[in-house]
């Protein structure tokens, strides 16, 4: 006390508590303590503190925490999850690619359509848009893009075909093409009947009319499918 | 622990990081005890530990990547003395609840039985006291110097192993620790200073 006036730290009083001080430290604050009340009563009142804290009773779990199959996510008799969710990533991304690629393609296509021909297909555009609509209904993607793809091949020459024929009476309005009375019921029969009514060829005609399917639809299919894709790799990543 | 326990809680730790939640609920029947005390003691109400609880064990099988080597206990209290501050900081954005027991009812419940068969009434009475007394003094500490004072004298960890739980160094550790104390020595002292004397002389 002579060398030390100053009082112990309550990290002292702790330290020696737990006996965590060096030898040397420990005879310092054992020295200190002796001649000192006032740290000496910090440090009872420390030490039973403790003592109480020690005495504290074991409380008993309520219940077993062990965690079911259902708990962490999987399905009962589970294993089979991750690996579906695999493939459903792979087959919804190929999807994606299939759909970003066939959009590439029309719009290649279409550089160099005349605007009659456009006109024309929009009326088309309207009619296959119920097809497709009819079809997501059935809620399966592979399916949707199987047949869109076969109707875009049998639309094709019947499009061909009335393509041509109402360019050569109204040129550029876009109004005669969806309100003449002759590609309209023509579009109503073409629809259930895949079958081409008007038999043509696929030639260079063809190009001009390739633009299926319609944009719109297209823009949909593919938003949903990259929605779609999104959502099961983040579902991936969180039971991986 | 045992070595033979420790290899044994390695060959569960990697399986159960397989993905084989057998190995795992191995795991938890093992720690439940230590992660529901601490839980109770951090939250102070039953019910709210043992959801604590079993949210720290849904995470930590999801998080079981991020276990890399080191004492598979530390981590796990890690997540528990987490998930409970979350609790901590929801209930001080919506106070609905205290800290406090709940009911003298509840605590009794768990009082060993030897010990009421040994002691007189008198003395299971005092004793009960000091319990509620020590957990209001818990409660009344930050969750911080509460966290630390719990996992060192009601779970008896040592310095090194609150520092792996806790994430400090251990220079915080001895710090924290003694701070923690010293304010539940001075909160005990000024709030139940005629019943501590009596408490000292309990026989242990």
């Amino acid at each position: 006390m002579r060398f030390r006036q100053r009082h112990l730290s309550d990290e002292q009083l702790s330290l020696l508590l737990d006996g965590r001080l060096s030898a040397k430290e420990r005879r310092r604050v054992e020295a200190h303590l002796r001649s000192c009340p006032t740290c000496r009563q910090a440090y009872q009142g420390l030490r039973q503190t403790v003592m109480l804290l020690r005495a504290m009773p074991r409380v008993a779990a309520p219940r077993a925490f062990t965690l079911s199959e259902a708990d962490v996510g999987r399905r009962p008799r589970g294993g089979h999850s991750i690996a579906w969710t695999r493939w459903a990533t792979a087959l919804v991304g190929l999807m994606l690619v299939m759909a970003l690629g066939l959009d590439v393609m029309t719009r290649v296509l279409m550089v160099g359509t005349p605007p009659v021909g456009k006109d024309v297909l929009h009326v088309q555009a309207e009619s296959t848009a119920q097809v497709v609509v009819t079809l997501e209904s059935a809620e399966m993607p592979a399916a949707k893009s199987v047949v869109s793809k076969a109707a875009q091949k049998t639309q094709v020459p019947t499009i061909a075909a009335r393509a041509v024929a109402p360019s050569a009476v109204t040129p550029d309005s876009q109004l005669d093409a969806s309100s003449s009375p002759l590609p309209a019921p023509l579009v109503q029969q073409t629809v259930p009947t895949p079958m081409p009514t008007v038999p043509v060829t696929p030639s260079e005609t063809d190009a001009l009319a390739r633009p299926w399917p319609p944009r719109g639809i297209l823009r949909l299919i593919e938003i949903g499918l990259a929605f779609l894709f999104v959502l099961l790799v983040i579902l991936h990543r969180f039971r991986g | 622990m045992s070595p033979h326990k420790l290899v044994d809680e390695d060959k569960l730790v990697r399986a159960a990081k397989r993905g084989d939640l057998a190995a795992f609920n191995q795991l938890v029947l093992m720690y439940q005890g230590q992660a529901y005390n601490v839980a109770y003691r951090l939250l102070g109400d039953p019910d709210a530990a043992a959801d604590a609880t079993q949210d720290a064990f849904i995470k930590a099988f999801r998080r079981l990547h991020q276990h890399r080597g080191g004492s598979f206990r530390a981590w796990l209290l890690r997540i528990v003395t987490n998930t409970c501050y979350d609790v901590l900081r929801k209930r001080a954005r919506y106070p609905t609840q205290s800290l406090e027991p709940q009911s003298d009812d509840e605590d009794q419940d768990r009082l060993p039985r030897w010990q009421s068969d040994v002691e007189s009434p008198e003395e299971a009475v005092l004793r009960q006291e000091i319990h509620w007394a020590v957990q209001d003094g818990l409660a009344h500490l930050s969750p911080e110097h509460r966290a630390v004072v719990v996992l060192s004298d009601i779970e008896g960890l040592s310095y090194e192993e609150i520092a792996e739980v806790l994430h400090i160094p251990v220079g915080t550790v001895k710090s924290r620790l003694s701070r923690a104390r010293a304010r539940l020595r001075d909160y005990l002292r000024a709030h139940y200073g005629e019943l501590l004397p009596r408490a000292y002389r309990l026989p242990k």
